[in-house]
């Protein structure tokens, strides 16, 4: 049966994206790779601190896996055919911009992130772990955060090089300094913690399981992430429609 | 199925089109034709859905191409390099292509002799080869009209022919060409209509023979075996290996026929004659 044109242009992206045997190699090492939630896992009072130590990205294999591969499509897929030209094929496919940006955003951005929830509440349904959602929300909000940052860059400046250096220089400041910030703010008294948070709420998290107290300024943190990530995301599909090449 | 009126196009503030009108009819193999930086890929990537215009109004196949699937539908753009991501095989490239839009290929790779070029990268195709290839993606959709930039700009002359020579065959079929082009040697052999474009205006637009006769005195160059003789004959100078002179062929070829001199090669008046004439060039 001849499938629809739309599902055919989403298949053409899609293959882009993904080519053998890129699927094939990353779904294993991201289900596997959450061995680190037992490595860290012990029992006693170790508990929830080690599962948060687990989902920080950087020591989180699967989620820097699936943060790494988000950035290749946007970077070295999306925003090399917009610095080449070859974007032109396929904004000569018979489809809105709009249905376009949509695609390559869910193969770009979301895939891997489906990728990374399903392997990683695979592992935490197979091992037993009561792993905290909460952990899953942080990191979800985090991810769209960081990625539609690095989206808005690489369709300003039309550039992989540029667009490398810049979101690695903008997401490092903001995770590092961030983390700075926040612990200063928890030492010498919670001035502005609602907003530094938002800059890595991991510290927070940290801070939470330690000390056996909860901090609500986290929530305030996470509300701007995803603020500012959906401002993000519109305005690069603003750009995206707006695109002369 | 082109239609063009007072187009015109800002970038930061230098206007690149200035007011540009032009018509492309159903049936025609028009050429576009102006000078590196006239306008004509500005004017062609507006047509395409690629850039918007800033005033004007442009209609392709009866709509406004930006971003409008409509238009693309049933028009198909061939630009100077193959455009698709390099590291497809010519393979995959034609069936992405054909799976779009619902069309086997097998025909088209078989009438365009591309069966012992499927496996190849895009990256690795010769000028010529990466042409046909886009020709052929242009072909699957069934289009009723191809816009091509520059088209041979990097094609030898061997592969222009070709090139030209699969315009002409598909447009007996019934395709609408716009053509754009700076290189008129070979492009004036089968455009029926023409657009000339020069510094953002167009400077003339109709039937080539209009052109043609719009320019007005012809220029005429000659290789004849006695250049000397003919020079005192019938005027002119001499250009490399060409006499160049303005008249009537039929008085100069008498004039020279009449002194016994030898006429090796004439060529009458091309486009490129009739465009710097009528672009005050």
């Amino acid at each position: 049966m001849m499938r629809s044109r739309n599902y055919q242009i989403f298949s053409v992206i899609f293959k882009e994206r993904f080519r053998e045997p890129t699927l094939e190699f990353i779904i294993p090492l991201m289900l596997s790779s959450n061995v680190f939630i037992n490595a860290f896992y012990e029992r006693g009072n170790f508990t929830i601190y080690g599962i948060i130590l687990a989902f920080i990205p950087l020591i989180s294999v699967s989620e820097t896996i699936a943060f790494a591969l988000a950035l290749r499509n946007i970077i070295f897929v999306t925003g090399d055919h917009i610095y080449r030209g070859s974007i032109i094929s396929f904004l000569t496919f018979p489809i809105k911009r709009t249905d376009l940006f949509l695609m390559m955003y869910f193969s770009d951005v979301i895939t891997p992130y489906i990728i990374w929830l399903s392997t990683t509440e695979a592992y935490i349904l197979m091992s037993g772990i009561p792993v905290p959602q909460f952990l899953i929300l942080i990191y979800t909000i985090g991810y769209f955060f960081t990625e539609n940052i690095i989206l808005s860059i690489a369709l300003t400046f039309k550039s992989a090089g540029i667009a490398t250096l810049l979101s690695s220089f903008i997401i490092g400041l903001l995770f590092i300094f961030g983390g700075m910030l926040n612990y200063y703010e928890l030492t010498q008294g919670y001035h502005v913690l609602g907003i530094t948070s938002s800059l890595n709420p991991y510290v927070l998290l940290l801070y939470e399981a330690v000390n056996r107290k909860t901090l609500p300024c986290i929530y305030e943190g996470i509300t701007i992430e995803l603020i500012i990530a959906t401002v993000t995301f519109f305005f690069s599909l603003n750009k995206f429609k707006r695109l002369e090449i | 199925m082109i239609f063009i009126e007072n187009l015109t196009k800002n970038f930061g503030g230098k206007e690149v089109l200035k007011g540009v009108s032009f018509e492309v009819k159903k049936g025609s193999i028009t050429g576009f034709i102006g000078p590196n930086g006239a306008g004509k890929t500005t004017t062609i990537k507006i047509i395409s859905g690629l850039i918007r215009k800033t005033r004007g109004v442009v209609k392709v196949l009866g709509e406004d191409p930006w971003d409008n699937p409509k238009v693309h539908e049933k028009m198909s753009v061939i630009f100077t390099n193959l455009v698709y991501p390099q590291e497809n095989t010519v393979e995959e490239y034609l069936k992405d292509i054909g799976r779009i839009y619902g069309t086997d290929i097998t025909e088209l790779v078989d009438e365009f002799k591309l069966r012992p070029h499927l496996k190849k990268k895009l990256s690795q195709l010769s000028s010529g080869l990466a042409q046909r290839v886009q020709l052929v993606a242009s072909l699957i959709k069934n289009p009723e009209l191809i816009i091509a930039d520059e088209p041979t700009a990097n094609l030898d002359p061997p592969a222009r022919i070709e090139f030209y020579e699969e315009v002409k065959k598909l447009n007996k079929q019934g395709v609408t060409f716009f053509i754009s082009s700076h290189i008129l040697s070979e492009l004036e052999k089968i455009i029926t209509d023409v657009v000339f474009i020069n510094e953002g205006k167009v400077t003339f637009q109709g039937k080539v023979e209009k052109a043609l006769k719009e320019a007005e005195e012809e220029e005429i160059l000659l290789v004849v075996n006695d250049p000397e003789k003919a020079i005192k004959i019938i005027g002119g100078k001499i250009e490399g290996s060409y006499i160049k002179v303005k008249g009537k062929v039929r008085d100069i070829v008498d004039r020279l026929d009449d002194a016994g001199v030898e006429i090796i090669s004439l060529r009458r008046s091309s486009l490129d004659d009739a465009f710097k004439k009528l672009s005050n060039i």
